[in-house]
């Protein structure tokens, strides 16, 4: 009959669709079985030491103690003895409890941590009785161990990574640690080293029974690699301690390599704040801080340099042509046209070296107006350009390339904002006159400072400045710190600016408190105008006058005229590094003594924002 | 005395021997899904609770043999409205699982209704069709077979119990087999094809198939082929004229909609043509375009807004147009992993690292069939096929030596939904239906499956030995 054939005939149809689809399945296509393999596979993972992190002298800045984290398989675990792990881990039995609860539900073979970083000695007491609690096994974590109180904005910090990171970088999993901020997130590749894995395979009563594929797959952990940094760990404590109770942030560079000697952000917060337990509250408290600890001024804040900016100027009049060594100018207290520029009282009429000596803004409001108003470029806005791009060459308006994260580029002006401020053509060079004493549109970090002040030192080329020395193992430090960077101002006119600032220092001049004895200190005064408080003071000095050693700009938040608080701290560091020792103990104690930040009327408005 | 023996000695043995295969296996399977191996009465256990009610089931299955087949004739249309009220009352005081509230509880026992009404939906339609005046031709006839079947189906439906409502789609063939044209089977599974098609392929596409087949049904229909000609030579010209005005022109009409304007012209102007010749209309091609393009038109409609989202995922992940193994795809390609670990032999009893270590989600009631397959391989697999498919073509030899219309289509009702099962549930462990949790007969864990499956063979193996005495009483 048809109908009783037709069904039979469809009936097995199916069947041998069914069939075939097996076939293909289970004996053509094997991908399954590896598939199959790796859903019953165990990832046992060891986890290197991570690379320790010296000083440029060899100190140990940052090494590592072994922790112990207690894992659960949550599949192997059998009745738990609460009362013993609380003994062992001296933690409260309910604690321990309601971490099992929280386990216990999901039976798999994906291990949990049950307790993170159990040091050795209570590690000790679980080993001994490890057989008692099946389930549990212990993985070797390592542990940051901080030898030297180096700020946490240089050195970085350590911690968990999160879920973003784990996306994006396929590296890490659940649990790894991550490098944060300063050279800990910066060299994290070279610091971290590589995990190590051995895969087995499970049987099918979840018992791992043998190396996955012969072991094939397996890899030994490679430790991290150690770093020197350049670093000098006794001078950055040093600048800490005399930088305590202040805003602001010092940065110290040995002119003849870009190396940086030292690079401090005040106020202060220590890595150890941001690892291990505590560390969650720590951040909060941090992050509430109104003098923003976490904020990494020495790269990051840009301020009007002030008056240290005139060195700039100064030398950029000399090589377009604008302004000889040999101009003078009289000064009678303020510069006259315009809205006016105001000076202070000092000897009139003043040279090149002078202007710099006494620091006259007069001179600068001259030379810059020539800048300007140079017959070379057809327009004020290619002269400003063409002093835009001369004051890039010096690393200001841009970002240096510090082998650190965040670095910020400051700011120069440029025509653009001009014409959009004032309109086109509806501005001159006595609408801007202010840049020329380092005020109004122009930002630069501490370490922009510093490095204009190594430029200087150098006389006319700086090496981009970095914070590492030497990485062991044949991994080079980046080719381009080795690089002569030019500012492209001929060498024959540094002489006279480094002459002014000797003279600032020594030559009764607006930085004399940055002089010390045995020590020829070459220095510049500024001071920042801060709307929103008092002004910035800032200073840049390096020494010794021939053949500089260590070159320093120091911005200190809200303390007024650059010769009372910058050039004492920077002139204090400078012979901390070169004498080892400080002779002016008064100095040393009266900046240790001063609090800039307690009674800050720019802090407590902001507190009673919050 | 001599009635009994001859009763229980004409009973199918074969049929009972498959049975015992089936089941046997399947709690040895169910056995194996269990992370540790455990004393085999364990009656916490998912095989303990699987063995207890084969036990039951056995219980059962003698009591339906001992009891007279009469009952079953009799009692057929009240077994139906017992099953409708159980239906309408799992509706209103049943308990809601997994989104679907399909299950009746009283104290700790469950059980699920509709495995119920598929028994008694077969015994009312077997009665239906058993009546010696009835037959499948006229409207109200055909009507009413349609509504036994419907009933119980909406009332499952309202329950959102998609897969038991499909299992009662599966009627079909028992229509076919008494008289349904087989032309709407092949409807049927056109719809499907076009439905799926609808979500896969660009709509011009669609129609210009539908058209195509629309033109073969038409010379298949006409014996006339003149009047075809006339007609599909012209509407092809139209058509080539649409498409080229559409490409000249500026307009941009749909290309489907320029073929169904033209198709339909063609119709209009051909209906004419034959009233004005006073030639017979065939309306087979008409109909056929019509609804086909109104099912292709609707089917997107209802895609989106008529199936939820779960229903979706799972069609697409089938389809491979939204691969995702984490969450829609994850049971079938967990499942598939399983079943193709395997490989040609298995891996041997007990020894199944994929559904030991709880990889595949119920893989004891509607997944079973992973662990057939990892745990024996394609020899395994291919032999619990070969069983179903023996079983499913001994039922139908059986039915169709009956002598009353009643066990035959019972026989056949049977068939349709062994072989609905067994189809949808093992396509869905390998990949080629979506997942519609339905057990695998006779093997998969769950007490309602197992004892109205065994009720449902059972009661034919008892009808089919009362044919055997050749008593005239079951002759409506």
């Amino acid at each position: 009959m048809a109908v009783k054939r037709n069904i039979i005939i469809i009936i097995t149809g199916v069947a041998i669709v069914l069939l075939i689809r097996l076939f293909y399945l289970q004996v053509l296509d094997g991908s399954y079985k590896i598939t199959a393999a790796n859903n019953a596979l165990r990832y046992d993972v060891e986890y290197p030491a991570r690379g320790m992190i010296y000083d440029r002298n060899g100190n140990v800045i940052v090494e590592n103690i072994i922790t112990y984290d207690i894992m659960v398989t949550p599949r192997e675990l059998k009745t738990v003895d609460t009362a013993e792990l609380s003994k062992i881990f001296r933690i409260q039995e309910t604690e321990i409890s309601d971490i099992l609860k929280k386990i216990d539900r999901k039976k798999s073979f994906n291990a949990f941590t049950f307790l993170k970083q159990v040091p050795a000695d209570i590690y000790a007491g679980f080993r001994e009785r490890a057989d008692h609690f099946p389930g549990f096994y212990s993985v070797a974590r390592t542990m940051r161990v901080y030898q030297r109180k180096i700020g946490g904005n240089v050195l970085g910090y350590v911690q968990e990574v999160d879920t973003s990171v784990i996306r994006k970088n396929p590296y890490y999993r659940q649990g790894d640690y991550i490098g944060k901020s300063g050279i800990e997130e910066s060299y994290e590749e070279v610091l971290r080293g590589k995990k190590g894995v051995s895969v087995y395979l499970r049987n099918s009563h979840g018992i791992t029974v043998e190396p996955y594929e012969g072991g094939r797959l397996d890899s030994a952990a490679i430790p991290g690699r150690s770093l020197t940094s350049s670093i000098d760990a006794d001078l950055q404590e040093y600048i800490q301690e005399i930088m305590i109770n202040k805003a602001g942030s010092v940065v110290a560079i040995e002119p003849a390599t870009g190396e940086i000697l030292a690079l401090v952000s005040s106020p202060i917060f220590y890595p150890e704040m941001l690892s291990g337990v505590g560390r969650q509250q720590n951040y909060a408290r941090l992050r509430e801080d109104v003098t923003n600890p976490l904020y990494n001024r020495a790269i990051m804040s840009a301020q009007p340099p002030g008056s240290t900016f005139k060195l700039v100027n100064g030398l950029i009049g000399l090589q377009e042509g604008t302004l000889t060594v040999n101009t003078s100018c009289y000064c009678a207290g303020r510069y006259p046209y315009g809205k006016g520029v105001g000076c202070h009282i000092h000897s009139s009429p003043v040279d090149f070296v002078n202007s710099i000596r006494v620091s006259c803004n007069a001179y600068y409001c001259y030379a810059f107006r020539n800048i300007l108003e140079n017959k070379k470029y057809p327009s004020i806005d290619s002269a400003l350009m063409a002093w835009r791009a001369r004051v890039q060459k010096f690393g200001f308006g841009r970002k240096l390339g510090i082998d650190m994260p965040s670095e910020r580029q400051g700011i120069v002006a440029s025509k653009n904002l001009y014409n959009k401020y004032y309109g086109v053509g509806r501005w001159n060079p006595l609408s801007i006159i202010s840049l020329s004493i380092g005020q109004g549109e122009i930002g630069a970090t501490a370490l922009q400072l510093a490095n204009m002040c190594a430029t200087v030192a150098n006389r006319g080329y700086y090496y981009i400045p970095h914070i590492i020395k030497h990485i062991d193992e044949g991994v080079h430090v980046d080719p381009k710190y080795y690089e002569k960077q030019y500012c492209e101002i001929d060498e024959k006119y540094f002489d006279y600016s480094i002459e002014g600032m000797y003279l600032a220092v020594n030559g009764g001049g607006t930085a004399g408190r940055a002089a010390i004895h045995d020590i020829k200190v070459c220095g510049k005064t500024g001071t920042s105008e801060n709307p929103h408080g008092a002004n910035h003071s800032i200073f840049v000095c390096f020494a010794p006058k021939e053949n500089p050693k260590i070159a320093v700009a120091a911005i200190v938040e809200n303390a007024g005229f650059g010769g009372t608080f910058a050039a004492p701290i920077a002139s204090l560091a400078v012979e901390k590094y070169l004498k080892r020792e400080i002779s002016r103990t008064w100095e040393e104690t009266r900046m240790k003594e001063t609090d800039l930040i307690t009674n800050n009327p720019a802090y407590a408005k902001k507190k009673f924002k919050f | 005395m001599q009635r009994r023996n001859s009763s229980s000695n004409k009973i199918d043995f074969l049929i009972i021997l498959i049975y015992l295969m089936l089941s046997v296996f399947g709690l040895m399977n169910i056995y194996s899904t269990q992370s540790d191996t455990q004393e085999i009465f364990d009656f916490t256990k998912k095989h303990g609770m699987q063995l207890m009610w084969m036990l039951i089931s056995f219980i059962f299955a003698t009591a339906v043999l001992v009891i007279s087949s009469r009952f079953y004739l009799v009692f057929a249309y009240h077994i139906y409205i017992f099953a409708i009220i159980l239906l309408i009352l799992t509706l209103l005081i049943g308990i809601e699982v997994k989104s679907s509230k399909s299950w009746l509880g009283i104290g700790n026992f469950r059980f699920q209704p509709a495995e119920f009404a598929k028994l008694a939906t077969s015994l009312a339609l077997a009665r239906l069709f058993g009546q010696s005046e009835f037959k499948f031709k006229t409207f109200k006839n055909r009507l009413k077979a349609i509504m036994t079947i419907s009933l119980p189906t909406a009332l499952v439906l309202l329950q959102r119990d998609w897969g038991s409502a499909l299992v009662f789609g599966s009627f079909m063939f028992v229509l076919y087999r008494q008289g349904m044209s087989g032309s709407v089977l092949a409807y049927i599974a056109f719809t499907i094809v076009l439905f799926i098609s609808t979500l896969m392929a660009p709509p011009d596409m669609i129609y210009a198939a539908i058209t195509l087949i629309t033109i073969i049904i038409a010379f298949i229909d006409y014996k006339d082929r003149s009047v075809l000609t006339k007609a599909v030579l012209p509407g092809l010209a139209l058509l080539g004229i649409g498409i080229a005005y559409n490409n000249l022109s500026d307009s941009n009409i749909e290309y489907e909609k320029i073929i169904v304007a033209t198709v339909l012209m063609v119709f209009v102007i051909s209906v004419i043509y034959l009233l004005f010749k006073r030639k017979k209309i065939k309306w087979a091609p008409i109909l056929f375009f019509i609804s086909s393009i109104t099912i292709s038109y609707s089917a997107d409609y209802t895609y989106n807004n008529v199936l939820k989202t779960h229903h979706r995922d799972r069609i697409e992940d089938m389809l491979g147009i939204k691969v995702d193994i984490k969450n829609a795809g994850y049971n079938v390609y967990q499942s598939k992993i399983a079943i193709g670990s395997g490989g040609f032999a298995g891996k041997g009893f007990l020894e199944g690292t994929q559904t030991k270590l709880n990889f595949v989600p119920e893989q004891s009631t509607d997944f079973i069939f992973c662990t057939i397959g990892e745990e024996w391989g394609f020899i395994g697999s291919a032999a619990v096929i070969f069983i179903y498919c023996f079983l499913l073509i001994r039922l139908i030899l059986i039915a169709e030596r009956q002598k009353t219309v009643f066990a035959r289509t019972y026989g056949y009702c049977i068939v349709s939904i062994i072989f609905f099962h067994f189809t949808i549930n093992i396509a869905m462990t390998v990949g080629l239906a979506p997942v519609i949790g339905i057990p695998l007969p006779y093997m998969s864990a769950g007490g309602s499956s197992l004892l109205s499956f065994t009720l449902l063979l059972f009661i034919f193996l008892k009808l089919d030995s009362t044919n055997h005495t050749g008593k005239p009483w079951l002759q409506y």
